[in-house]
């Protein structure tokens, strides 16, 4: 429907009383691509046969907590658990406090061993706590930085990027800055050109409470694929179907046809793919990406 | 909806039986509406804000905790929903707002949520 990425969107954060792990304080820090047309006009213009190939609207800035330049206090010696969101429409974000490494403690809700990393990559819609321990001095503040994947666009406006070399800038449009400030006094420095991203590898993080493997009931296998159907448009598929909203919403059909016709997926429409599971059954899902771009599971 | 309150009731007071910290109901209230930002100093556009605010506040609760959020859609050309990610709804997933999924869109609302 498109409306978070006018703003309808925020944070939402639930607390545990027996949190796993101990930190001073916590910090929620979000960040956005952000775009100066509604997402209506986007839409319409991405959503047509003039674009067959389907290349997406591109945004004209980053945010970092829903702005731009912003400061992040931190008091020397203590350890701080960053809650970071992506709240973005489109774009994957590289995220890294400069000579500070993040320890991932949890991934969209699931406690994490421990893990060192001096950055984190964030597709949109996920979340990821980090724990930063502060230095022990306060002589000087260090940029925080949020960095567009640019190889998500497919096209790069002119004049926006500095540089011919996207991936090594740091331009308004492209990255967002903040500041880690241990000391409001002293200046915060301009971030400094990085010659690559960290490519972490999220396979390597361990659940901090384990659970074996169990064979699963059912098994099915969803293949993300983008094609130009008929109409000329370009479309977004599982298995080569593309979701619209079913005419009656799919849990009010489960509830009022007829009991023996609720577990047949023929009442459930031609365009929402249903798939009828067994109560209590585990199910397993294999979601294979044949798109180039980066996007979360 | 009397049976959708009943059940509430019940999970509730089971939850005050098992744990030693009683769980709390938070209530909101949400008037989404339109208002204008310029977040990147390069545009004043028009955005969809909470109670007069752009960016909308953060919902914050404990574990265990119950949310009402009651949402009155003040948008005046636009039917909304509103779902959360990362949340299961175990056993509730009528609240889980995906509009075709669970629910049709609407004008005015109330989510629940429970633990």
């Amino acid at each position: 429907m498109g409306q978070y990425p006018d703003g309808l969107r925020s944070p939402f954060i639930i607390r545990n009383p027996d949190e796993p792990y101990k930190y001073d304080e916590e910090i929620t820090i979000t960040v956005s691509d952000w775009y100066h047309a509604e997402m209506s006009e986007g839409i319409a213009s991405f959503m047509t046969y003039k674009n067959p190939t389907g290349a997406e609207p591109i945004p004209q800035a980053a945010l970092m907590n829903d702005g731009q330049n912003g400061t992040i206090q931190f008091e020397a010696g203590k350890t701080y658990r960053l809650r970071f969101i992506n709240m973005a429409a489109f774009a994957m974000f590289h995220i890294w406090i400069e000579e500070h490494d993040m320890r991932v403690i949890e991934v969209d809700g699931v406690y994490t061993e421990e893990y060192t990393v001096p950055g984190i990559e964030l597709t949109t819609a996920q979340r990821v706590s980090v724990l930063v321990t502060a230095k022990n001095t306060t002589e000087k503040n260090f940029a925080i930085v949020g960095s567009m994947d640019t190889d998500m666009f497919d096209t790069v406006p002119d004049g926006l990027n500095p540089s011919d070399c996207l991936d090594k800038i740091f331009s308004k449009w492209i990255d967002v800055t903040n500041w880690i400030v241990y000391n409001s006094s002293n200046p915060n420095p301009d971030p400094v050109l990085a010659d690559s991203f960290y490519d972490w590898d999220d396979t390597l993080l361990v659940p901090l409470e384990p659970e074996a493997v169990v064979d699963p009931d059912e098994s099915y296998q969803l293949d993300v694929l983008f094609d130009t159907l008929g109409d000329g448009q370009n479309y977004a598929m599982f298995n080569e179907i593309s979701y619209k909203p079913p005419i009656v919403p799919t849990l009010l059909t489960a509830l009022s046809v007829p009991s023996n016709y609720s577990t047949n997926p023929t009442v459930y429409g031609t365009s929402t793919q249903p798939l009828v599971l067994g109560h209590n059954q585990m199910v397993e899902i294999v979601l294979n990406n044949g798109d180039a771009g980066k996007h979360p599971c | 909806m009397s049976l959708v309150n009943r059940f509430f009731l019940v999970s509730i007071a089971c939850f005050s039986l098992l744990s030693p910290v009683l769980a709390a109901t938070k209530s909101i209230e949400w008037d989404v509406a339109y208002t204008t930002a310029n977040p990147d100093g390069q545009y004043e556009r028009r955005v969809m804000g909470v109670n007069g605010q752009w960016p909308p506040p953060a919902i914050e609760l404990d574990y265990g905790d119950d949310l009402v959020l009651k949402v009155n859609n003040n948008l005046g050309d636009a039917v909304t929903g509103l779902h959360a990610h990362g949340l299961f709804q175990n056993g509730t997933n009528y609240y889980d707002g995906p509009v075709g999924v669970v629910q049709w869109y609407f004008c005015h609302s109330y989510m629940h949520l429970s633990r």
